[in-house]
């Protein structure tokens, strides 16, 4: 852990969490709620140790819902979320493996492998968030058409700021 | 001792993990009642601060439009005064002596979210102003909500649009009492229980509030029928209805007083028997 490795990634968490609090938060869409910032997670260097990972997430969560009147849902979808990063990465690793100094972003594992790492992260992020706030066996199907949908902007949303602003850079 | 340092070694990433999604959900199951919400929200002083400034910027855009909805309430209110002071010494009308026992403290919306099941709106009045928890909520067009928690500067709404949240109503024409309730779909649409089939209940028709919580003042107006249709199965109608203000674009709300709330809780209060 050197300090660019701090620096970096601080800002890009920081980045994804001003994002989602001033900007998709009060988005009044209603029908479904994106949320970008499970993106700042997904994006952490490959060796980040794994309980490091595990307490990002859970800082990040606390301080969404602090912002957003979450009540603790943002916090156990996105320690899950961080829990699960590691297993995910071993499962869709490249042919090649995982060396050291990998990151998985756009600019060094290339558009259409970070678009299923962003899928399966993000799918697995929305059904925990969206199941803990319905939690009742009542509106399944309801639960299930908003947790579809807001999958599928938020994977589209998290793919467009990596194409913008992350494409080029180590960020 | 050395297996345990092992076995703690090995499995730490799993520990601090169980450990702290444990942490979160028990905030999720504890809240799961909208009188425990503690936890983290906005009506904290650091993050009402921070989202009060986007708010005010929002606002700023917003302002020509919400002038517009302030001088409209002004106009009613002028065309009321002038009816009251012209039938003031008729002892025929009927004094309306129960509009005086509410008082009502206006406040700003700072922060409003409508993404959730559970949507809560931060105002910028609290326990210093003399507002408590389960104090009714209103803007010049309808009903908003009901106050869960509150500081001294901030107190914290669950709005009319969560599934949490229960309204009882009346229909304006037959006085028939249902109750208010939204299956957490699309926010400008709620629904009403309890209208019996037998009702001549017509489209555009007025919702307005049934009185009796004690928390919302009664004939309030609420919500006008969208789409009303017989349900096969009961002998209710399915009714669905749009709010009269439309909650995500808020801006000023009216927090209702009444001054007899403790009274009346005190006779709901359950009978103890003296030995």
């Amino acid at each position: 852990m050197n300090k660019e490795f701090i620096y970096i990634n601080t800002i890009r968490t920081v980045f994804f969490l001003i994002l989602q609090i001033f900007l998709f938060n009060i988005l009044p869409i209603g029908i479904f709620y994106i949320m970008v910032y499970p993106a700042a997670i997904l994006l952490f260097p490959n060796a980040t140790r794994k309980v490091l990972i595990v307490i990002i997430a859970f800082s990040c969560g606390f301080i969404l819902d602090w912002f957003s009147n979450g009540n603790g849902l943002h916090t156990a979808s996105l320690t899950f979320l961080g829990y699960s990063r590691s297993y995910i990465l071993e499962y869709i690793r490249p042919i090649s493996g995982w060396t050291k100094i990998d990151v998985p972003n756009i600019y060094q594992q290339g558009f259409k492998w970070v678009a299923t790492y962003t899928t399966i992260a993000i799918i697995i992020h929305h059904s925990v968030y969206f199941f803990l706030e319905s939690f009742s066996a009542i509106n399944v199907l309801f639960t299930l058409k908003k947790m579809v949908l807001s999958s599928i902007m938020s994977i589209a949303i998290i793919l467009l700021i990596n194409l913008l602003f992350l494409k080029n850079n180590k960020l | 001792m050395r297996n345990i340092i092992f076995l703690i070694t090995k499995f730490h990433t799993l520990i601090v993990f169980v450990v702290l999604e444990i942490f979160a959900l028990s905030f999720v199951f504890k809240t799961n009642n909208y009188q425990g919400i503690k936890y983290a929200n906005t009506s904290n002083f650091i993050a009402a601060n921070v989202v009060n400034l986007s708010n005010e910027i929002i606002n700023f855009i917003n302002s020509s439009k919400n002038n517009k909805i302030l001088t409209e309430e002004n106009a009613k209110l002028r065309a009321q005064l002038t009816y009251q002071n012209n039938y003031s010494e008729d002892t025929l009308l009927p004094k309306k002596s129960d509009t005086y026992t509410y008082s009502y403290i206006p406040a700003k919306v700072i922060n409003n979210t409508i993404n959730n099941n559970n949507n809560f709106i931060t105002i910028n009045k609290g326990t210093l102003d003399g507002i408590k928890n389960g104090y009714g909520v209103v803007s010049s067009k309808g009903v908003v909500g009901i106050i869960v928690n509150t500081t001294e500067h901030y107190a914290l709404i669950m709005s009319a649009i969560s599934t949490k949240s229960n309204i009882s109503v009346r229909h304006k024409n037959t006085n028939a009492i249902g109750s208010l309730y939204w299956n957490g779909n699309n926010p400008f649409e709620l629904n009403i229980d309890n209208f019996s089939k037998t009702l001549p209940i017509k489209i555009k028709d007025t919702i307005v509030t049934a009185g009796f919580s004690s928390i919302f003042p009664p004939n309030l107006p609420v919500a006008t029928v969208k789409k009303i249709s017989p349900n096969p199965t009961s002998s209710f109608y399915i009714c669905e209805v749009i709010l009269t203000n439309s909650i995500p674009s808020l801006t000023d709300v009216y927090v209702v007083v009444n001054k007899n709330i403790e009274e009346i809780k005190k006779l709901n209060e359950p009978i103890t028997i003296n030995e």
